[in-house]
């Protein structure tokens, strides 16, 4: 806000006094709301750390249980048993709030199936490809947990910076700036009134003499 | 039919299988291409020559072993052509069946998902009676039905384990009816086919026993890893076994527990599988114990070889060994693949 667009008066002081009063109180606000989020954050992070190390670790088990069944049962067998898996994961997307960031609840159905329900016979299929269809449900399941905390930290972390934003402009930008106008404009009433009394004693002293 | 002459012929065949030595050779070589190389050296020569063609490395080994696997049997079927429904050809049938119902199961589950007929080809393995002709047009087929009308068109026997359980799949929409119907089929046959006084029959007889054994005592441990009850799981269990009785088998699904279970094993040839049971229980994997049965079979299979040397146990038995020949060169192939050590790929491999 440039000085010379602020018009002097004492209605624009009164204004200026309030908008600062507004935007300091915004700048707590913000500035709690920067910090509870900070501290969410840091929870889900935790569990981010937990979830990547869990998804490697899935993904890792997935990948040797279907070297051991292509070994064991051979390249033929394992597509066999692939060829019935009829029904594919499904994804649901719900929203959930935290501090007032929308973030997304990933819930998967038939991701773990029930021996009868993988879709092939129960005679005549090695364990080694029951393990290998467990690793791998397992990992998606684990990709759907991992997905929900990464989108989660992410939304936050944007809101993070929002906040930041928001709190340096209000702390370093519009508050002084306001302060400097409410100081310029009381500076230009006093003046205005020292005018104001200067004219009037030389009146005052004009009309005597 | 002259099976002296036909023993003489696989026992020829069975010269030309790897020895320990060249699998020793197979497992010292440092790469796939390698190993490619030292298998140009053997009757695998041909079929490797075609596949690698197409494919690289290991894809290129595995398809080459399913085409010689393929050609091997055929050509010991095509031994029995002018005998087809003699009692050798029927116990050959046995063996070979399984392959059937193999890409039968493959087929229709490929077709279940609209899988396109290249991609469910290449899960085939044309070693069974259904010849590569009959299963390219079932491929031609576009769903499920189609494929078994096209097996009750053509008179083929699978139709009469598909047929009767169309509409129960038709309402649950599990082709797990139709594959326990394929199996159920498999095994009726096979002890239908076995039955008889002769020495070789008894041979067969014990044999068959032992595969339905192994398949129960499979199915057993996958329900109680799975936690199915016996009710749900208890037309699952197939009638006929060599040793263990439905009854037992219930029995071991209602103690709900491997170590437990092992204990009604007491008195069978399975009891040596009573302290993998146990580790299995207390370990979570399951796969060790099925690998232990699944040997067990094939080392009574391939012991055929040496029973009688005039009877048809000659051939089951060579089917057997060369069998195991192709499931250890995959292992070794895969185990390279996946960069496993000498000790893993050493464990992996089945020895007779």
């Amino acid at each position: 806000m440039a000085l010379r667009d602020i018009k002097p008066t004492r209605s624009e002081l009164i204004n200026l006094k309030r908008r600062i009063q507004l935007s300091e109180r915004g700048y707590k606000i913000l500035k709690m709301k920067r910090d509870g989020l900070i501290l969410e954050f840091f929870k889900v992070l935790g569990q981010a750390k937990d979830s990547q190390n869990a998804l490697n670790a899935a993904y890792a088990r997935a990948e040797e249980m279907m070297a051991v069944a292509n070994t064991v049962e051979g390249a033929i067998g394992v597509k066999s048993a692939a060829f019935s898996v009829k029904e594919v994961p499904q994804i649901g997307v719900k929203q959930k709030n935290i501090m007032g960031v929308v973030v997304p609840e990933i819930q998967g159905s038939s991701v773990t199936k029930p021996l009868v329900d993988r879709g092939y016979g129960v005679l005549g299929t090695s364990s080694t490809i029951d393990e290998t269809a467990s690793a791998f449900e397992d990992l998606v399941e684990q990709i759907i947990r991992s997905a929900e905390i990464e989108t989660t930290m992410k939304r936050l972390l944007e809101e993070i910076e929002k906040t930041k934003r928001r709190v340096n402009a209000l702390e370093f930008k519009v508050i002084p700036e306001q302060a400097e106008a409410r100081d310029f404009i009381k500076m230009r009433l006093d003046e205005m009134e020292r005018e104001e009394l200067f004219r009037l004693k030389r009146i005052k002293a004009r009309s005597q003499a | 039919m002259d099976q002296g002459y036909i023993n003489a012929r696989v026992r020829g065949m069975y010269r030309t299988l790897l020895g320990p030595d060249a699998l020793r050779n197979l497992i010292l070589v440092p790469d796939l291409d390698a190993m490619i190389s030292e298998l140009q050296k053997t009757p695998y020569r041909e079929e490797l020559e075609t596949s690698c063609v197409r494919r690289s490395s290991v894809v290129c080994i595995e398809d080459a072993l399913r085409r010689h696997l393929a050609r091997v049997y055929s050509k010991i079927l095509a031994m029995f052509d002018d005998q087809r429904e003699s009692r050798e050809a029927r116990y050959v049938r046995i063996f070979l069946n399984r392959w059937d119902v193999h890409n039968l199961k493959t087929i229709l589950r490929g077709k279940s998902i609209r899988s396109s007929p290249e991609e469910i080809r290449e899960a085939l393995v044309p070693a069974g009676t259904l010849d590569e002709a009959t299963l390219v047009e079932l491929l031609k087929q576009n769903d499920v039905r189609q494929v078994i009308d096209l097996l009750a068109t053509w008179n083929i026997d699978y139709a009469k384990a598909l047929t009767p359980n169309i509409d129960e799949w038709s309402r649950s929409g599990q082709l797990l009816v139709l594959e326990h119907a394929l199996d159920r089929y498999y095994f009726q046959y096979a002890r239908d086919a076995v039955r008889g006084r002769q020495p070789e029959a008894f041979a067969l007889q014990e044999l068959v026993g032992t595969e339905i054994d192994v398949t129960n005592l499979k199915t057993v441990i996958t329900f109680i890893r799975d936690g199915i009850d016996l009710e749900d799981g208890e037309r699952f269990l197939l009638e006929g076994g060599g040793e263990l009785t439905t009854e037992v088998l219930s029995g071991m699904v209602s103690d709900g527990n491997l170590g437990k279970a092992g204990e009604r094993l007491e008195g069978t040839r399975f009891i040596s599988l009573r302290p993998l049971l146990t580790e299995a229980q207390n370990s979570g994997r399951f796969s060790p114990v099925m690998k232990e049965l699944d040997w067990h079979l094939i080392r009574a299979g391939a012991s055929l070889f040496r029973r009688d040397p005039l009877s048809i146990t000659v051939v089951i038995g060579f089917l057997y060994r060369f069998l195991i020949e192709v499931t250890n060169i995959r292992i070794i192939a895969r185990c390279r693949d996946a960069g496993l050590s000498d000790e893993e790929l050493e464990a992996e491999l089945i020895h007779v």
